[in-house]
């Protein structure tokens, strides 16, 4: 029996794993993930500015779109300021209850002990901003789409 | 005394905005394919397929991910879980 077979069969009958994971707190993860923000902020500012630069922001279906894509930029800071802020807490203004450190994070309270932990609350709930982003995106799309059943 | 506020708030607000970014976001690209078929030599509205499609990726992706850390941690593949997530706090 050939070498290579015997490797392939050895693979495949006694796999190894090999998890698609991060499992250590290293700060990559986190620098990929803000880096990944700032280019998605870009590329919607620049989207918005393109389409309002050529002019479709005049017809109103673009301009909904072109809004989207701006809140779609704007949530991208807020999530990007959430991420930084969460580093500034300290464990201890998570309060665990009578669960103590073992408590879900949802039966959790946060002790709002000054500005960074009243940051981290409202910066949290980034999908206020990103859920109406998808929504105007959606909604311009819908009437370019009544726009050419009409023909027009 | 400084307050307390509950953080279930924060989880509510997650899983139903991932619900509303996956529903908004499949909206939005059948109405983009709708557009496409519309009128297929039209590249502006090829261009829209494109950005709609790679938007639903991010938002399937994201909320899915997000719903799918609630599903975990109530079904007890919390340790797990932990351990994959950087810089969450699921302690």
């Amino acid at each position: 029996m050939p070498a290579w077979l015997v490797v392939f069969l050895f693979s495949w009958l006694w796999p190894a794993y090999s998890w698609a994971l991060q499992t250590h707190k290293a700060p990559e993860g986190f620098i990929a993930h803000q880096l990944a923000h700032i280019f998605f902020f870009g590329a919607m500012l620049l989207f918005s500015y393109r389409l309002k630069r050529v002019g479709l922001t005049q017809r109103s279906h673009w301009n909904l779109i072109r809004w989207g894509a701006l809140l779609l930029g704007i949530w991208n800071l807020w999530a990007f300021a959430g991420h930084m802020v969460e580093h500034l807490l300290p464990e201890s203004v998570f309060l665990g209850g009578p669960g103590g450190a073992e408590t879900h994070y949802c039966r959790k309270h946060l002790l709002i002990a000054g500005w960074p932990e009243l940051a981290y609350f409202i910066l949290k709930n980034d999908n206020l901003i990103a859920v109406p982003a998808f929504y105007l995106i959606y909604k311009g799309l819908k009437r370019l789409n009544r726009l050419l059943q009409e023909g027009l | 005394m400084n307050p307390a506020w509950p953080l279930w708030i924060i989880c509510l607000v997650d899983v139903l905005g991932s619900i509303g970014m996956i529903v908004f976001s499949a909206l939005a690209f059948k109405q983009a394919l709708q557009a496409s078929a519309a009128q297929p030599t039209n590249p502006r509205y090829s261009y829209l397929v494109w950005f709609c499609g790679t938007l639903m990726a991010f938002a399937w992706f994201r909320a899915g991910g997000h719903i799918l850390k609630y599903i975990l941690c109530y079904g007890g593949a919390y340790p797990l879980l932990a351990k994959t997530l950087p810089f969450h706090r699921w302690t």
